[in-house]
């Protein structure tokens, strides 16, 4: 194995051209003029040529060059480019800062890609870059926007629907997506049962969603990457920007710490719900709100180093009176570290902490417990950036991560009404060694390849560790020790994709991946719940892995302000998990038990059609796709549509700028209904009527569609100060989606039974106020 | 100010939006499939006369009582080969007379219909006496609910399961309840009972039958509980043969209370 490795770090060296004339190199940060904050993904090239080089995520660009005069075009999607002539006898540093376009025909674009003509260039397939600047004229529900729901307008990206902040790509279950704030995993990305997502959009600089083959650098997770980073803060000045909206408002304070060496932000989301329940006779004894609070730190120590702090802490808190009290959340910690070794080694150091946990407390007479459940991880990661040459820009590094899950433990109080269990946490050691090479091979053809070695071990807690039988049984029990390893799975993970250009605007892409997840989320309920339990391989679960494969044709129109892209995708996925039938959940020591292990896959083929510049922005997006799946034991030991299964699935995004400073826009959804099992007969048990089921997700909830509507009116936007109106409109025409159809015996008719169809939204207007103190 | 009472309009609206999820009655084109045998066996300790009821499935849209099976052989046999034929006494039912059921003793039911034969086995757990009912009231909303509390020992060391019906002024209430002891081994068992409807009011009497079931049985229950919030699925009969429905060999104890 190691052989293999030093192999392929000899290849990814040595396998561009090294050789020749003398050379010299170019390197910096590129950042934007007024806040100071480093942009992603600027390109700085040779003038009329295709030499160039991209700013990494933090910034950084270094740019390798024969001796020689050369004039640079500096330029990022949003900011005025920049020209400028150097004489490059020696290495040398160059800091840039652009200027933001003062044009507002730009701003217009929803989402964009980094370049202009990115989506046609870049060998990597299955991205999406969201600027969540842009996402303020897209209607949502209660008027928060949210970078999670309009990332599911995407083609290949799926909603699980209303109430469920999960989502589905390309196939993959709702847990197979890992999703990364500033490099730490959030676990449980939704508030208030799935109706918003974790992330305040005001907090946010940049998301990038990987839904195809993910860099190597990346892993952990089957379908998808969505890699969050936050906003840096205002290294020039302090600035106090808010919103204040019907269901929450919100607030965000940022300044230097020293004038362009350090910079701070503070941003803080609170809904307010429950003061309207308060204000209700019915409800006033109970609670539902939700928090969370974004913060981040960054100081310049030198030229050279750089240091991060960044944190996430968010709550949901549910209460009915005295009785019952529910509240879960996330907390995510990162300290990082950037170095620049020399102009062309860029380092990267990264501690992170994240834990997910939520707690139940009960208290009925006597009896008074609590039930919680925690997942924590302490994570190390080490990443090399080498910009070798023009033609080669090499990644690699190292992750170990500490998992430690408590399943669910019960403290009481008293000693009255029930037996506490402690319960060790399970322990887990994951980790990988990746390395990954962005090779330009020719002028038009592009190809990203590496590998991502990753081990996963079982750590022993010095309790019971079960195997099962066929039937679930317990077949053996064995103690292990404190930290005894128990066994360690290891996977190979090659990835590998392609672009060749075969015209400047025209381009086609293939590419390859294999993925290994071993932190699995098993749900067999219909929607998503914070008490839904994480599980850690072990020896009975394997780790899961995913194959996918991958075409793209990527064309753009009229100078890139049309761009069309149509992709498809096979994907087979290994050790798939599912409960048995009437599976125990809850609080289940021997839940291991309760599990089955299958096969599947899913194929597809997306397309989108944008329009990018103009007063009329917008995209349509279309999904045509297939998912199953394969389990022993459920279905007969046939194939059957997993849940996430849509055959159809159309988004369309408008904005229309009428004026400057007043927008419409309106976004119209279509998909098929979920795959379900609905009874096909009936029965009689204990004196009540019970359903008769024959195939598993045989049949279809109704198909979902609804039209959103949104007014964005600027107000005042002075040098001091900016402020603006959104007024939005969800679920235009009052479609009663399904959210759920239960089967029953009817009240009214007594000896017949019917089907009852839940709706949970129509016609829900909201209206948000933000402003912005410059 | 006038911004401000804009607002509180605006947050009536959606207050009032959001809370109305509204249910209807639709049509649904569900499949139709051949009719099954559904077979249901309760053998309770402490009494002599034991019921088996066999039924056939239907289809969903068909209404009315449920077609019987009544002309099936039934017959039980206990550990200690103590065997009975059951007599078949109307409307798919099937008793015993004069057949005693001891706790600990394990009970294999065979039933012979349409030409096909069904065998299940279960075993009956000792009793573990109902104590007293407790009603446990707390504000729900506007609303008072009335839960019932069955207070009992439970035996330490065993694992025992309970299956209860509800009464509400001698009319029995819809569902299916359930209780273990998983986290109450050996101790007070003070866990209530919330009824589906939340029906019990002041000056109501609650009748509770209690019985202690084995595992399979509390199982099948567990997982025809599961169907109404977890993707759906025939529960794991415990009968070979390839019918619907369970055998149950259980002990019972009952009480009742007047809810205050």
């Amino acid at each position: 194995m190691t052989k293999l490795v030093t192999c392929l770090t000899l290849i990814l060296f040595f396998g561009g051209s090294l050789f020749g004339q003398e050379k010299a190199t170019l390197s910096g940060t590129i950042e934007e003029g007024k806040k100071g904050e480093e942009l992603i993904g600027a390109t700085i090239k040779i003038k009329d040529q295709n030499i160039g080089a991209q700013t990494n995520e933090y910034g950084f660009y270094s740019l390798t060059l024969p001796v020689g005069t050369y004039t640079f075009i500096i330029s990022s999607y949003g900011y005025e480019s920049l020209d400028t002539t150097i004489n490059l006898a020696t290495s040398q540093q160059l800091n840039i800062q652009l200027k933001e376009e003062g044009g507002t025909e730009l701003e217009e674009v929803v989402i964009t890609t980094e370049r202009q003509d990115g989506n046609v260039k870049d060998p990597v397939m299955g991205v999406e870059r969201l600027d969540p600047k842009e996402l303020s004229k897209i209607p949502v529900l209660f008027g928060e926007k949210d970078i999670i729901k309009t990332m599911q307008l995407l083609p290949g990206v799926k909603s699980a629907g209303e109430g469920n902040a999960g989502y589905y790509v390309r196939g993959g279950a709702a847990d197979q997506n890992l999703i990364l704030l500033d490099e730490a995993p959030v676990y449980n990305a939704s508030h208030l049962l799935g109706f918003f997502s974790t992330f305040n959009s005001d907090a946010i600089k940049d998301a990038v969603l990987y839904k195809g083959t993910q860099p190597a650098n990346f892993g952990g997770r089957l379908s998808s990457v969505l890699d969050i980073k936050m906003n840096e803060g205002n290294a020039k000045r302090y600035n106090v920007s808010g919103g204040l909206g019907l269901i929450s408002s919100k607030l965000n304070v940022e300044g230097p710490i020293v004038k362009d060496k350090g910079s701070f932000l503070v941003t803080g989301r609170r809904t307010y719900a429950d003061l309207f329940l308060k204000a209700s006779e019915k409800f006033k004894n109970n609670t539902l709100y939700f928090y969370d609070l974004n913060a981040k730190m960054n100081y310049r120590v030198g030229k050279k180093d750089r240091l991060f702090l960044s944190g996430y802490f968010g709550r949901d808190v549910l209460g009915v009176g005295q009785t019952f009290g529910f509240n879960w959340g996330n907390a995510t910690a990162t300290l990082r570290w950037n170095h620049i070794i020399n102009d062309k080694l860029f380092s990267n150091t990264s501690v992170i902490y994240s834990s997910y946990d939520y707690k139940i407390s009960i208290k009925g007479g006597d009896v008074k417990f609590d039930i919680t459940s925690l997942i924590r991880d302490w994570n190390v990661k080490q990443e090399f950036q080498y910009f070798a040459n023009t033609r080669n820009k090499i990644r690699f590094g190292f992750n170990v991560i500490n998992h430690d899950i408590t399943p669910g433990q019960v403290d009481a109080e008293t000693a009255v009404g029930i037996n506490a269990t402690k319960l060790s946490p399970t322990r887990s050691l994951e980790s990988a060694v990746f390395v990954t090479n962005d090779w330009n091979a020719m002028d038009n053809l592009t190809v990203s390849y590496g590998v991502r070695l990753s081990g996963f071990s079982v750590l022993g807690n010095g309790q019971e560790v079960y195997t099962y039988d066929a039937a679930g049984d317990v077949a053996s029990t064995t103690i292990y020790k404190k930290n005894e390893f128990l066994k360690t799975y290891w996977n190979v993970e090659p990835r590998i994709s392609a672009s060749y250009s075969y015209s400047k605007v025209a381009s086609i892409k293939a590419a390859y991946s294999r993925n290994a997840q071993n932190i699995h989320l098993v749900s067999n309920a219909t929607s998503s719940s914070p008490t839904d339990v994480w599980l850690a391989s072990s020896i009975n679960t394997k780790s899961e892995l995913a194959d996918q494969f991958s075409l793209g044709w990527f064309k753009n129109f009229k100078e890139n302000m049309y761009e069309v892209n149509v992709e498809t995708y096979y994907k087979s996925m290994m050790n798939q998990i599912d409960y048995r039938n009437g599976a125990n959940t809850q609080a289940n020591e021997l839940l291991e038990g309760e599990l089955l292990y299958g096969i599947g896959r899913a194929y597809g083929v997306e397309m989108i059609i944008k329009k990018k510049r103009g007063r009329f922005t917008g995209w349509v997006g279309y999904t045509l796709s297939r998912t199953e799946r394969k389990i022993d034991g459920i279905n007969n030991n046939n194939w059957y549509a997993a849940k996430q299964d849509r055959t159809h699935d159309i988004s369309i995004v408008t904005i229309y700028d009428i004026t400057p400073k007043l927008s419409v826009s309106a976004l119209f959804i279509y998909y098929t209904g979920n795959a379900v099992t609905f009874p096909s007969g009936k029965y009689t048990i204990n004196g009540e009527t019970q359903f008769l089921y024959t195939e598993r997700n045989g049949y279809r909830m109704p198909a979902y569609h609804r039209l959103d509507l949104g007014v964005t009116w600027i107000r005042k936007n002075t040098e001091k100060f900016e402020s603006s109106w959104n007024f939005s409109l969800y679920n235009a025409y009052g479609r009663e989606n399904a959210y759920s159809i239960t089967f029953r015996e009817s009240k009214t008719n007594p000896g017949t039974t019917e089907a009852v169809q839940t709706t949970l939204f129509r016609w829900i207007p909201a209206i948000t106020y933000n402003f912005k103190f410059k | 100010m006038k911004t401000l009472k804009w607002f509180g309009f605006f947050t009536l609206l959606i207050i009032s939006a959001s809370f109305i999820s509204c249910e209807k009655v639709i049509d649904v084109d569900l499949n139709s499939d051949d009719p099954k045998v559904v077979i249901e066996g309760t053998f309770t300790a402490g009494e002599t006369t034991h019921n088996v009821l066999i039924t056939r499935t239907m289809n969903f849209d068909e209404s009315g009582s449920y077609p019987t099976v009544d002309n099936a052989v039934v017959s039980v046999t206990d550990n200690l080969g103590n065997a009975q034929v059951l007599t078949f006494v109307g409307n798919g039912n099937y008793q015993t007379t004069g057949y005693p059921v001891i706790e600990g003793r394990t009970y294999t039911l065979t039933v012979v219909a349409d030409g096909k034969t069904y065998t299940a086995q279960s075993t009956a757990p000792g009793l573990v006496p109902l104590d007293n009912l407790f009603v446990l009231s707390f504000e729900f909303g506007a609303d008072t609910i009335n839960s019932i509390v069955p207070l009992r020992m439970d035996p330490a060391g065993v694992k025992n399961f309970y299956q209860f019906n509800l009464f509400e002024n001698g009319k029995r209430l819809e569902g299916i309840y359930l209780q273990n002891d998983a986290f109450t081994d050996g101790i007070q068992i003070q866990e209530p009972i919330f009824d589906n409807d939340g029906a019990y009011q002041s000056g109501d009497t609650a009748f509770v039958e209690m019985f202690i079931i084995d595992e399979p049985v509390y199982n099948y229950f567990f997982a025809l509980l599961q169907n109404q919030t977890a993707t759906p699925a025939n529960p794991t009969s415990n009968f070979s043969g390839g019918c619907l429905g369970y055998f149950s060999a259980r002990s019972k104890d009952t009480a009742s209370v007047i809810i205050p």
